[in-house]
């Protein structure tokens, strides 16, 4: 699933990232950018972001946090 | 030259600025912060000020604006050869920017403020017309060096205007993520400091928690957002009752938003949206209009303030008559010294059509113009930046509010991928707009004009891309 992920959020910053990248710091990721990560993994993954996810940005702060987000939403924890 | 606020707000005590750590900034601090700055900068010099959403940044626009030098907004996100183009050829006595920009390493401080700065560029002063009061790219994205020319009367005439539609007065606070140096934006910020309201200042994503907190503790009155930014507050569940509680006008603008949304945002929050259509040239805004529940003008973009006379010419093209618009164009700093070339007058590119109670609905453009997620671009700038880095090639670009066709000769492999990543990370037009198509040549007439019609024809006829 990470390495889907990365591929994902690479599509989508337009350039190649590593796992400890700080997505938000660093500018790759903007509201546009998140809406459409958001969709695109909801997609894949058949899960759905509450809101509540969407506001804490923490949780798009880098590819690991992204990737414990979605863990969690499968496994129904969120 | 006229100020552009209201006489009786610029020495009061009035809040201009309040961000999201507590700050706050009253009119006549910015007053007296502006007069030191006065010793800093050349009276009716040029600045380029490369805009980002912090506070420090919001002040000096306000401190600019009050010493009647001559702002030029750029996005602080620009790619900096479009930037240094610029510069070379408007030659601006000072650039305002980040610290960490690396033009800061390239220019001599003249005055430091906390996170940011002001450069001397070293560049004489020129002959800029008396009115002159702020510069404006015609496509931002794209760099181009086509400025629009707005004076003292045509903001004072917009935003008065629009102040007295939207019932904007003191005692209000406003908040936008909007970028100031779109006119939307700016405007945004000042129809607030016209009228001695409040500007709410964040740095913060509006889809963050920070943002929702901050409006919710300083009970935001106004917000000025695009279809886009509306659709991502539907997803995170923004308006609540609380929040319709205390909103006054919640603006949508900058691209058309689809009828379905538009009605319900109606529903949601009543006649406090509004939907409002503008340009640059006309110091924004030309119609607006609030919605009643029961007589929705679904896809209408409202009807002209009151300064503004609107036509339909037998084009269908509608034009516009008012105070409000702009001096001229500029493309060299010797045309920074015009006047008044348009004489209230413009032609707005946009086709449209009205209806009996004078609401206006677009229908398109007749132009090169298009939108971006509400930024304007212009694609001639897109073709004449891919022509320069890949100069073997040819290209031409067709598009439409929300999607460009890049066409290119040859069948290079990867090198759509290569263009959609370009202008995705130089001009900030994401990937999902862009679709390109290789071609073994370009359709061109008897005298070498590439003939879009037949682009267009291709596009429908092979992806039927932008066909709702």
């Amino acid at each position: 699933m990470e390495k889907r992920v990365l591929e994902i959020c690479e599509e989508i910053c337009c350039q190649k990232i590593s796992a400890d990248e700080q997505l938000l710091e660093e500018g790759l990721l903007d509201s546009y950018r998140i809406m459409e990560l958001v969709s695109e993994l909801e997609t894949e993954f058949k899960i759905v972001f509450m809101p509540k996810d969407l506001m804490e940005l923490e949780n798009f702060s880098s590819l690991k946090k992204i990737v414990k987000l979605i863990v969690e939403k499968i496994k129904g924890i969120k | 030259m006229r100020s552009i606020i209201k006489k009786e707000v610029l020495q009061s005590n009035l809040i201009a600025i309040l961000d999201d750590r507590g700050n706050a900034f009253t009119y006549k601090k910015l007053a007296n912060e502006a007069r030191e700055l006065s010793q800093f900068i050349v009276s009716r010099s040029v600045i380029f000020l490369l805009c980002d959403h912090q506070t420090e940044t919001l002040k000096f626009l306000y401190k600019v604006f009050y010493l009647k030098s001559i702002p030029m907004l750029l996005s602080a996100d620009m790619d900096s050869t479009l930037i240094e183009n610029l510069i070379k050829i408007y030659q601006p006595q000072y650039i305002y920017c980040k610290k960490t920009s690396q033009f800061a390493k390239k220019y001599l401080y003249n005055i430091e403020f906390d996170t940011h700065v002001l450069l001397k560029t070293g560049y004489i002063e020129y002959p800029v017309h008396p009115d002159l009061a702020l510069l404006l790219s015609t496509s931002g994205t794209t760099g181009s060096a086509k400025l629009v020319r707005l004076s003292y009367n045509n903001l004072y005439d917009n935003i008065s205007n629009a102040c007295q539609k939207l019932v904007i007065q003191k005692g209000q606070k406003g908040i936008s993520p909007l970028p100031i140096n779109h006119i939307y934006g700016l405007d945004f910020c000042l129809w607030h400091w016209h009228c001695g309201a409040t500007l709410l200042v964040t740095e913060e994503s509006v889809i963050s928690k920070k943002f929702l907190e901050f409006y919710k503790k300083e009970e935001a009155n106004n917000f000025a957002g695009t279809p886009y930014i509306y659709k991502i507050l539907k997803r995170i569940q923004f308006w609540d009752s609380e929040k319709v509680g205390y909103l006054h006008v919640a603006m949508s603008a900058g691209e058309q938003m689809p009828k379905e949304e538009q009605k319900n945002l109606v529903f949601t929050l009543g006649d406090k949206f509004w939907i409002s259509y503008g340009q640059t040239e006309c110091a924004y805004m030309i119609s607006a209009m609030n919605f009643d529940r029961n007589n929705i003008k679904l896809g209408s973009v409202g009807k002209a303030l009151d300064n503004v006379k609107i036509e339909i010419n037998s084009n269908e093209e509608l034009l516009v008559k008012s105070k409000s618009v702009c001096m001229g164009y500029a493309n060299t700093i010797e045309e920074l010294a015009n006047g008044d070339i348009n004489q209230g007058i413009i032609y707005t590119g946009d086709k449209a059509w009205i209806d009996e109670d004078g609401c206006i609905y677009l229908k398109g453009r007749l132009t090169r113009y298009i939108k971006i997620l509400g930024k304007r671009v212009n694609l001639d700038d897109i073709e004449e930046y891919l022509r320069n880095k890949f100069p073997s090639r040819e290209f031409a670009c067709i598009g439409s509010d929300n999607f460009i066709v890049v066409f290119f000769t040859g069948l290079e492999e990867n090198l759509d991928k290569e263009v959609s990543v370009i202008l995705d990370r130089y001009m900030r037009i994401p990937q999902k707009f862009i679709f390109c198509m290789s071609l073994k040549e370009l359709p061109r007439s008897n005298t070498g004009k590439i003939l879009y019609t037949m682009l267009e024809e291709l596009r429908i006829g092979k992806t039927g891309i932008g066909n709702m």
